[in-house]
C-alpha cells in the first residue's frame, strides 16, 4: 500500500468517525438545542474528509474537482441549515410560551 | 443609476461564469450542444442570483473584521468535536446537560450572517436567533444581536475572537 | 468488498437509523435535525458507493443531493415558522407574516 492509499484510508476513517459521532450525538443528546450541535461535525468535518479521501484516491483531474465541489457545498450549507433550524425551534418555543401565557396553561416541553 | 447597472452587470457576469465553469467541470464530454445548454442554464441561474441580491441586498464588507474568528476556527473545530464526544459520553453515563443560552452583541460593521455561520460551524455553539442592528429598541449604533446556544460551559475560541461581547 | 463499500455499509447501518428515529419522534420543528443529518449521511453514502462499485455516475447523485437536501430543509423551516410568525417583536412597523 503506497502513501496515497494509506492517506486516503486515514481520511476515510476520520470522515466516517465524524459522521458516526454526529449520528450518535443526535440520538443521545437531550433537548432540541443540544441536538443542533450534532449537525456541525457531519457537515464541516465528516463529508469533506470523505470527499478528500475520494479525491486523493482519484488523483488530480476532473473527478477530484467534482468531489471537492460537493465537499464545499455541504460545508457551506451546514451552518446555514443549522441556523435556520435553530431559529425555527426558537420561534416555535416563543410562540408556544406566548400561547400558554395567554391561556394560562403549561407550555409543552 | 449607473452604479446600479454596474452592480447588476458584475453580479450577472460573475455568477454566469461560475455556474458555467462548474457545469463544464461536471460534464464528461463537451460538445457545441452542451455549450449552448450550459450557457443558457448558467444564464438562468445568474438571473436568479441577481433577483436574490436585489431582494435581500446583502451588505458588502462585513467580512473584514472577522479574520481573527476565521483564523481561530480550525482549532475550535478540533477542540469542540472532542467536547461533543465528551458530552455524548457524559450523557450515556447518566449526567445529561442541556447547555446554556447566551446573547452576543456584535460591533457595528461586523457582518452578522458571516459571524453566525462561523459560530455555528463548530460543534460548540449554535446561533439560534439573529436580530439585525436597529430592530430592537436598544442603543442606536449598536451592531446585531446574536442569541447563541452553547454545548457546555467551556469558552469557544471563535466566540472569543469575534468583534463583540456577551450581553447576558 | 473493499474499504469504501465497508464504510458505506457502516454509515447506512449505524448512521441512518438515529436520523430516521429523530425524524419520526417529537414536535414537527424538532424533527428537522433528523432530516438534515439524514441528507448529509445519504450524500456520504452515495459518494462511497460510487467509488466502491466503480460507477462514477453516482457522484452526480451526491452533487444533486448536496444542493437539494439543504434547500428542502430550509423549505420545511419556512413552512413551520410561517405559523408562528406573529408580530411579537417590538415595533409595530414589523409587518405580520414577514
Amino acid at each position: 500500500m503506497d502513501v496515497r492509499d494509506a492517506s486516503a484510508l486515514i481520511l476515510l476513517a476520520g470522515g466516517t468517525a465524524a459522521l458516526l459521532l454526529s449520528a450518535l450525538a443526535l440520538l443521545v443528546l437531550p433537548g432540541p438545542y443540544q441536538r443542533l450541535h450534532a449537525l456541525a461535525p457531519a457537515t464541516v468535518l465528516g463529508v469533506p474528509l470523505v470527499c478528500l479521501a475520494l479525491a486523493v484516491d482519484a488523483g488530480p483531474g476532473r473527478a477530484a474537482v467534482k468531489l471537492l465541489v460537493v465537499a464545499a457545498l455541504v460545508a457551506v450549507s451546514g451552518p446555514v441549515v443549522t441556523i435556520a433550524i435553530g431559529r425555527t425551534v426558537h420561534e416555535e418555543r416563543a410562540a408556544a410560551t406566548d400561547r400558554a401565557a395567554s391561556t394560562g396553561q403549561e407550555p409543552p416541553a | 443609476m449607473a452604479r446600479a447597472a454596474t452592480t447588476t452587470a458584475v453580479t450577472l457576469l460573475s455568477w454566469w461564469a461560475l455556474l458555467f465553469a462548474l457545469y463544464l467541470v461536471c460534464v464528461s464530454t463537451v460538445s457545441p450542444a452542451e455549450f449552448a445548454v450550459g450557457g443558457g442554464a448558467a444564464l438562468l441561474g445568474a438571473v436568479a442570483a441577481e433577483a436574490v441580491r436585489r431582494a435581500e441586498r446583502p451588505p458588502a464588507g462585513g467580512a473584514r473584521r472577522l479574520g481573527g474568528a476565521g483564523a481561530a476556527f480550525p482549532a475550535a473545530l478540533a477542540g469542540e468535536t472532542v467536547r461533543l464526544a465528551a458530552a455524548v459520553v457524559r450523557t450515556l453515563r447518566g449526567r445529561p446537560d442541556t447547555g446554556r443560552e447566551v446573547t452576543v452583541r456584535l460591533e457595528p460593521g461586523a457582518g452578522p450572517a458571516l459571524a453566525a455561520a462561523l459560530l455555528s460551524a463548530s460543534p460548540g455553539a449554535c446561533v439560534i436567533d439573529i436580530q439585525e442592528a436597529g430592530e430592537d429598541a436598544g442603543e442606536p449604533g449598536a451592531g446585531a444581536l446574536l442569541t447563541v446556544h452553547l454545548l457546555d460551559a467551556a469558552p469557544s475560541p471563535v466566540e472569543a475572537a469575534l468583534p463583540g461581547r456577551r450581553e447576558r | 468488498m473493499n474499504a469504501w463499500l465497508l464504510a458505506a455499509c457502516g454509515l447506512l447501518t449505524a448512521g441512518m437509523p438515529p436520523c430516521v428515529w429523530r425524524a419520526c419522534r417529537g414536535a414537527p420543528d424538532q424533527r428537522l435535525t433528523g432530516i438534515a443529518l439524514g441528507g448529509t449521511v445519504a450524500t456520504a453514502v452515495f459518494l462511497l458507493t460510487a467509488r466502491g462499485l466503480d460507477r462514477t455516475s453516482y457522484v452526480d447523485l451526491a452533487l444533486v443531493l448536496a444542493v437539494l437536501s439543504p434547500t428542502g430543509t430550509l423549505v420545511f423551516c419556512r413552512c413551520l415558522a410561517g405559523g408562528a410568525r406573529q408580530p411579537r417583536r417590538t415595533g409595530a412597523e414589523r409587518a405580520p407574516g414577514r
